[in-house]
C-alpha cells in the first residue's frame, strides 16, 4: 500500500513539469529529422530542388533505403541518445529534490528512503520506456508513409526486440547517473557524467578492453561499433548487470546513510 | 518503552564538519507541551542540531531521544514510527514550483496518512485559500513559507520542529503565526521546538529558550524567569571604574564584574544592595556619575551573553 502512494506521488510531482514536455517534444523532432532524411533519400529529385540534400546527406542516408535499414538507424539513435536521455531523466527526477530544496522535506517523511529511491527508479523507467515507445512509433510511421520495402512481420518483431533490449542495457548502465546525482546532489554532475560515459563507451567499444565497460554494451548492441546490431557477450550481460546492482546500492546507501546539509 | 517526562532529550550531542566542530555537546530537554526557542545567532549550530533531531545528518557523538525513545542506532522502523509523529520544516521554506499549493499538500499528505479533510482545514488554517491553485513557484516569500508549516502540520503531529518559522512573514503574518503556534500547544497540547534569531518573537511566544554561542548550549532559562534573572543587576557610572570595582569587591565582598564599552560597570551580583554601594563608592570619594538597576530584556541578554553586537 505504501509502495503505491509513494508511487502515484512520484509520478505526480512531474504534473506540469516542462521537462517532460520537453522530453517528448525533443524525441518527437528525432523521429521526425530522420522520417524527413529518409523520404529525402527516397525522394531525391524534389528535395534538391527545395535544397534539403546535399551530397554528405546523401551518402550519410546511403543504406536507408528499406525497413531493414530503417530500423538499423532508429537502433542506433536509441542506443546513443537513448543514454543522454535516460541520463536526464534521472539527474533531473534524483537531482531536482536537492536543486529545489524538497530533500529535506522527502527526508523526514515516515517512508523507508529506500522506497523513495526504489519508485524514483521505476517512475524515470516508465517515463523513458515511454519515449522508446514514441521514437519506435514514429520509425513505423516514417516508414509506411514513405511506402518503403522490405516490411514483414518477423523483421519488426526482432527490430522490435532489438530496440527494446537496448533500452533494458540502458536502464541498466544509465542508472549510475542516480548515484551520481544524490552524490553531488543537483544536475549538472550528473549530466556530464552521462555524456562523458557516452563518448568513453563509442571510444572504448572498438578496443578489446573496452568490452568490460559497461558503457559499452549498449553501443555495441545497437551497431554504433564494428559488431553486427545485437552483439553482446556474457561478459557484456554481466557488466551491464553490475552497474546496475551499483548503481542502486549506491543510490540507497547515498540517500540512506550520507548527511543531507542541503 | 516511552518515557513521557520529555518530548525531546539529547545528551551530550555533537556534530563535527571536518575538523569544524558545528556542535559541541549539548544537553537539550524539551518537556510536553512547551514552545521551546532555541536561540543563536548565524552560524551557531542551530540549523545542524535540528537535522540531527530530525535524522538528515548523523551526530558525530552523543544521544538522541524523542518521545522517550532512544533514535541513536535505532532501526529504520522506529525512526519512521516517530518522525510520523513530528512535523517540520528546515532551513528556508521549499516546495515543488510546479504544483500548486493544493497539489504540494496532497502529495504531504497522502505521503503522512492524513484524512483528505487536513487539506483545507490546513489551508484555511493558513489562510491561504486565495492561493490554494497557485502554483508554489510564483508564491511570494511569505506564502512560500505558509505553505511549509501547513506542510509540516498538515498530519497533526504531535512535536513540531521548526526552524525560524516566522522568516520571509510581514508583520501581520507574523501576527498570525504566532498566534497559530500558541493555540496549537495550549489547546492541542503540540510540543514546539523553533529556531529563531528573531529575539522579539521568541520572547513573546516561547515558554523556555535555549541559547546556542559556537555550538555550545550556553544557556537555559524560563521566559518568565528572564526578568528575575537579571534584577540583581546594577549598573554604575564613576569617574574611575577601576577603582570603584576594587572598593566594591573588598568592601562588599561582589564578584561578578563586567565593564561595559562606555567605561561602565555592571555588577551582576548586587541584589538589593543599592543604598550600600552608592555609601561604599561615595565615602572612598569617588565620583559617582550614575547609579541604576538594569531589568534586561532578551535581546540585551542574548548581546551579553553571546558577545555582544558582530
Amino acid at each position: 500500500m505504501t509502495f503505491f502512494i509513494t508511487l502515484r506521488t512520484e509520478f505526480a510531482k512531474l504534473r506540469r513539469c516542462p521537462i517532460v514536455l520537453v522530453s517528448f517534444a525533443v524525441c518527437a523532432f528525432v523521429g521526425a529529422m530522420l522520417g524527413l532524411f529518409v523520404w529525402i533519400m527516397a525522394n531525391p529529385g524534389m528535395a534538391e530542388k527545395l535544397g534539403l540534400i546535399g551530397d554528405k546527406a546523401r551518402i550519410a542516408a546511403a543504406g536507408i533505403s528499406d525497413w531493414k535499414g530503417l530500423f538499423a538507424v532508429y537502433l542506433q539513435i536509441i542506443g546513443l541518445f537513448g543514454l543522454l536521455l535516460y541520463s536526464m531523466i534521472l539527474a533531473f527526477i534524483f537531482g531536482r529534490e536537492y536543486a529545489e530544496g524538497t530533500a529535506k522535506n522527502m527526508l523526514v517523511l515516515p517512508i523507508a528512503r529506500s522506497m523513495f529511491v526504489t519508485v524514483k527508479f521505476i517512475v524515470a523507467a516508465v517515463w523513458f520506456e515511454l519515449l522508446v515507445l514514441l521514437l519506435a512509433a514514429e520509425c513505423l510511421a516514417a516508414g509506411a508513409l514513405l511506402g518503403l520495402p522490405g516490411f514483414s512481420a518477423g523483421l519488426f518483431l526482432r527490430s522490435f526486440g532489438l530496440i527494446l533490449t537496448a533500452s533494458l542495457l540502458l536502464l541498466a548502465v544509465g542508472s549510475v547517473t542516480a548515484w551520481v546525482a544524490v552524490a553531488t546532489k543537483g544536475y549538472l554532475a550528473p549530466i556530464g557524467f552521462a555524456i562523458l560515459s557516452l563518448i568513453l563507451g563509442i571510444l572504448l567499444g572498438v578496443t578489446e578492453i573496452g568490452r568490460a565497460f559497461p558503457w559499452t554494451v549498449p553501443a555495441i548492441f545497437v551497431g554504433a561499433t564494428h559488431e553486427l546490431p545485437g552483439t553482446i557477450s556474457t561478459g557484456g550481460v554481466v557488466s551491464a548487470l553490475a552497474a546496475f546492482a551499483a548503481a542502486v546500492l549506491g543510490t540507497m546507501i547515498q540517500v540512506n546513510v550520507a548527511d543531507n546539509t542541503q | 518503552m516511552e518515557k513521557k517526562e520529555s518530548v525531546i532529550r539529547t545528551n551530550r550531542l555533537a556534530k563535527s564538519f571536518g575538523p569544524v566542530r558545528a556542535v559541541k555537546g549539548i544537553n537539550l530537554l524539551v518537556k510536553p507541551g512547551e514552545i521551546y526557542g532555541f536561540l543563536g545567532r548565524n552560524g551557531a549550530g542551530k540549523t545542524t542540531t535540528i537535522r540531527m533531531l530530525l535524522g538528515l545528518i548523523r551526530p558525530t557523538c552523543g544521544e538522541i531521544e524523542i518521545f522517550g525513545v532512544r533514535l541513536t542506532g535505532a532501526s529504520g522502523a522506529v525512526k519512521r514510527r516517530i518522525l510520523s509523529r513530528i512535523g517540520s520544516f528546515v532551513e528556508g521554506p521549499s516546495a515543488y514550483p510546479n504544483l500548486t499549493i493544493r497539489e504540494n499538500l496532497e502529495i504531504q499528505r497522502a505521503l503522512t496518512r492524513a484524512p483528505k479533510s487536513s487539506i483545507d482545514g490546513t489551508i484555511e488554517r493558513l489562510n491561504l485559500g486565495e492561493y490554494a491553485s497557485r502554483r508554489a513557484g510564483r508564491l511570494s516569500l511569505g506564502n512560500k513559507q505558509r505553505l511549509s508549516l501547513a506542510r509540516a502540520m498538515i498530519h497533526a503531529p504531535e512535536l513540531l520542529v521548526l526552524d525560524e518559522p516566522a522568516n520571509g512573514l510581514d508583520p501581520a503574518g507574523i501576527l498570525e503565526v504566532r498566534s497559530l503556534l500558541r493555540s496549537l500547544a495550549q489547546d492541542k497540547g503540540v510540543t514546539i521546538f523553533m529556531s529563531s534569531h528573531i529575539l522579539a518573537e521568541v520572547a513573546q511566544l516561547a515558554d523556555r529558550i535555549g541559547i546556542i554561542h559556537n555550538g555550545l548550549l550556553i544557556e537555559e532559562l524560563d521566559t518568565a524567569d528572564l526578568g528575575a534573572k537579571n534584577r540583581g543587576s546594577i549598573e554604575v557610572e564613576t569617574n574611575d571604574p577601576a577603582r570603584a570595582k576594587e572598593i566594591l569587591a573588598a568592601g562588599l565582598g561582589l564578584k561578578e564584574f563586567e565593564t561595559g564599552p562606555d567605561g561602565g560597570l555592571r555588577i551582576n551580583d548586587a541584589g538589593a544592595r543599592t543604598a550600600e554601594i552608592a555609601r561604599a563608592l561615595v565615602n572612598s570619594g569617588l565620583e559617582l556619575k550614575r547609579l541604576a538597576g538594569v531589568v534586561e530584556n532578551l535581546e540585551a541578554h542574548f548581546m551579553r551573553l553571546t558577545g555582544g553586537p558582530s
